[in-house]
């Protein structure tokens, strides 16, 4: 699949085509990061869009000013992003619901302080950052996309079969539990964040850099949120190819009812309710099943 | 009355009890006793739905209410005391008492029963307005007992009555569950105070893990060498 | 305790007598709103076990049908009451049937998922049916004040206030003496044993549901007489109510009415100091504090 990816470009000319795969590896790149605390290690995170608002901020706001050479800048944008993890960390002390209403929580409050903090975030009229010459190639977008896309997936894979994988497995299960054998569910825990809140800061960085326009109101919003959680449950959580396959049709989705965001999120929250009644395995599921059979 | 038919019961994949056969007459009092893990509550539970057999049939005067929801066994006659009495801690005597005569053909008596168990168990009308979960462990016994008795029920089950309470009270216990009996209730009593249990029963059945390996009449269970020997603790 | 007191006196003597004792009425009749707001949720909560993330939604949807039936047929918004909790009270049984049913007592995350995508649904319902303009429901008598010892008091709140707390002490009453009250409460501590007294637990969820909302119905209605709302409005009380829900604690519903009144006191005195852009995170950063602090509640049985 990734020769397919990487040969792509060379024989598409469609600009179409390759501005629709890039914002794809950004929304992979987003559900696959989100898979690994809530699919894996099953910790419900309704506050994913505050590591993409906070990567987005942190790439735009260091182009912005000049100094900071872009590899760094992105670099940067997923420490920080890691950082604000961090704060949640207090969170992992609730149980099951009660942390996913505490990232929501610390969700909107970053996103209300965000839409205040005028000086920094351009309040509601957002940054604008510099945008590249009337005639430039998608190129180097996508091959940057397809850098991060395809380490995001080798991170994600090398967890979920090495030891913590297990790890993450078994919180999942049964926290209880796992506690009584001996695994440190918060060092685990707390490992997942991390991953997951640089991969996602770099999905958001990837964004600022693309689309060069960021605004608190949106990029903290919940349709980032709603993206990976619904890439991840649709396509099946704790697998590789299933947020990979839930991102796409999100983003086939969006880009089908573009301009109709709220038909688009309608049917966004139908398919979860119907996702999760149905087939909570997600398609991925569904594959398992037929092929057991 | 109640009749059980082959019945395995699993809990997830593991098999808990294994083509057990039982049957509870009219006005009998029917002791089970086994020792711990043996499977005697989780007969009583697929009993009354709590859990489903996944081959056999329970019977109950004739329908199969193999399967059928909790509630509606209650409504045709079981009533179930749970191990550990298990009351609402945050309900009051009254309330419980009240809770337990849920189902229509109760409600409509609910005075008249309430007085029946208030003849039985006085204390119950003294602490009425009390916490369930302040009772003492004996009160609460009487008190669980009292709520399973508010539905009026043909069937009682009662699960380890006598668990954590003191040999004083245990001896008013089952003269009380005797006592039940002659009003015409009849009653499954599961018990690891075999000896208690045997004494009082009409007829008794055995369970080591998950199979009925003895049955009979309580007195001749009592002097059985076999049960001597395992469950009332004599060489 | 001591803490406290000392500081609203504090507090008294920087702002000032006046002022401090209009900032805490209006606090504590904003508060009565907040309680009523979260019943529903805690009722569901308590009952079932689960977050209804739609729980704005629902509020809103109240909210709507009131400007709805004051604006096109004039019909005083209070009268409306008697049209939102009843059609409440069978929107959420209906949306019960068709999605929970099936995930009640399947642990956390499928309800979380499923109530999530029904905000979503709902959400987005409502911005295509009535745009995402804002509203609000006016009266010719809201404005209308009275002032008492140098404190001004709108009467619009004060009623609203009246009316939460009526429906505050109705519903406890019902919980306490009415039978069906009794089996809720029995179903809250012991669903199994419930279930073995006789009492069909899915009736009781169903309708315990229905009941949540149609107090939704209820607060709905009021709220769309004290503030203005559009329909990405919903996740803001739902946090609301669950700041009030959280700081109380599960257990029995009375102490929403002091949550709900301490909720609205330092949302008042908060936006004094911090400045109004800041007013709506305030419970979100109270709701942490207790979430971190004091898990259980200030009254907490579970």
């Amino acid at each position: 699949m990734f020769t397919a990816l990487a040969v792509v470009p060379l024989l598409v000319r469609t600009t179409y085509i390759l501005h629709f795969i890039i914002l794809f590896f950004i929304y992979a790149i987003l559900s696959l990061s989100w898979n690994i605390l809530g699919g894996y290690a099953g910790q419900v995170n309704l506050g994913h869009s505050a590591f993409f608002g906070i990567g987005a901020y942190t790439l735009g706001l260091l182009w912005l000013h000049g100094t900071t050479p872009i590899w760094i800048s992105f670099v940067l944008a997923g420490v920080m992003a890691t950082a604000f993890g961090l704060v949640l960390i207090p969170c992992f002390k609730l149980r099951g619901v009660y942390f996913a209403i505490g990232t929501l929580a610390l969700n909107e409050t970053l996103r209300v302080i965000m839409i205040n903090w005028q000086d920094v975030t351009g309040g509601s009229s957002g940054l604008r950052l510099p945008t590249p010459p009337i005639g430039f190639s998608l190129l180097p977008y996508y091959y940057l996309g397809l850098g991060f896309f395809i380490i995001t997936i080798l991170i994600s894979s090398f967890l979920a079969k090495s030891k913590f994988g297990l790890a993450f497995k078994s919180i999942r299960e049964n926290e209880d539990a796992a506690l009584m054998l001996g695994v440190h569910t918060l060092k685990y825990k707390v490992l997942a964040l991390c991953v997951c809140a640089f991969l996602a800061g770099e999905a958001g960085a990837l964004n600022a850099y693309y689309i060069t326009y960021i605004e608190p109101y949106s990029i903290f919003g919940m349709t980032w949120t709603v993206c990976a959680l619904f890439g991840a449950i649709l396509g099946g959580v704790a697998t590789i190819p299933g947020p990979i396959i839930g991102a796409c049709i999100f983003l086939a989705l969006s880009e089908l009812f573009l301009g109709f965001a709220e038909v688009n999120l309608l049917i966004t929250g139908g398919l979860l309710i119907v996702v999760m009644l149905l087939f909570p395995e997600g398609l991925m599921g569904l594959v398992r099943l037929r092929r057991v059979s | 009355m109640l009749k059980i038919e082959d019945i395995d019961v699993y809990y997830g994949q593991l098999k808990v009890l294994h083509d057990v056969t039982l049957t509870v007459g009219e006005r009998e009092l029917v002791a089970v006793i086994g020792s711990n893990g043996a499977g005697k509550t989780t007969l009583l539970k697929s009993i009354c739905g709590l859990l489903k057999p996944q081959k056999g049939h329970i019977r109950f005067r004739g329908a199969d209410i193999t399967g059928t929801p909790t509630h509606k066994i209650v409504e045709s006659g079981i009533s179930y005391v749970p191990e550990g009495r298990r009351l609402f801690p945050y309900l009051t005597v009254i309330e419980n008492l009240e809770v337990g005569a849920c189902i229509s053909r109760a409600r409509k008596e609910m005075k008249e029963t309430l007085k029946t168990i208030y003849q039985i168990f006085p204390i119950l009308k003294e602490r009425r307005d009390q916490l369930a979960g302040t009772l003492s462990g004996g009160e609460q016994q009487m008190l669980a007992i009292g709520r399973a008795l508010m539905s009026r029920p043909e069937l009682l089950l009662l699960d380890e009555p006598s668990l954590g309470l003191a040999p004083v009270v245990i001896q008013k216990l089952f003269q009380t569950i005797k006592a039940i009996q002659e009003e015409g209730t009849s009653m499954i009593l599961v018990e690891q105070n075999a000896r208690q249990a045997l004494k009082i029963c009409d007829r008794a059945y055995v369970i080591e893990t998950g199979k009925i390996i003895l049955e009979g009449a309580g007195q001749d269970l009592l002097r059985d060498e076999r049960i001597r020997k395992a469950y009332l603790g004599v060489r | 305790m001591v803490s406290v007191i000392a500081l609203c006196a504090g507090g008294a003597l920087y702002v000032g007598g006046a002022t401090f004792t209009q900032l805490l009425l209006g606090g504590v009749l904003v508060g009565g709103l907040y309680t009523v707001t979260a019943l529903g949720l805690a009722l569901m909560l308590g009952v079932m076990k689960i977050l209804n993330f739609a729980h704005g939604e629902f509020l809103i949807l109240a909210a709507y049908m009131t400007f709805w039936l004051s604006r096109l047929m004039g019909v005083d918004p209070f009268i409306t009451l008697a049209v939102t909790c009843p059609t409440l009270f069978l929107f959420g049984m209906l949306c019960y049937r068709v999605t929970l049913s099936r995930t009640v007592r399947k642990g956390f995350d499928q309800p979380v998922v499923v109530t999530f995508g029904l905000m979503l649904f709902l959400q987005n319902v409502y911005t295509l049916l009535w745009t995402g303009n804002t509203r609000a429901v006016l009266t010719s008598y809201s404005t209308n004040t009275f002032i008492v010892g140098g404190v001004t008091i709108t009467i619009l709140r004060l009623v609203v206030f009246i009316l939460s707390i009526a429906a505050v002490l109705i519903f406890h009453i019902f919980l306490s003496k009415a039978y069906f009250g009794k089996l809720i409460r029995a179903t809250m501590q012991d669903y199994e044993v419930a279930e073995l007294q006789g009492v069909n637990t899915s009736r009781v969820y169903l309708l315990a549901f229905g009941i949540g909302s149609a107090l939704c119905g209820f607060a709905g209605t009021l709220i769309s007489l004290m503030y203005a709302f559009e329909p990405s409005v919903g996740p803001l009380y739902l946090l609301k109510s669950l700041t009030v829900v959280v700081l109380a604690g599960m257990g029995s519903f009375l102490p929403l009415a002091l949550t709900g009144v301490i909720i609205g006191i330092a949302e008042s005195f908060g936006s004094f100091l911090v400045g109004g852009g800041f007013r709506d995170a305030i419970p979100f950063v109270l709701f942490l504090l207790t979430l971190l602090l004091k898990p259980k509640g200030l009254f907490g049985r579970y």
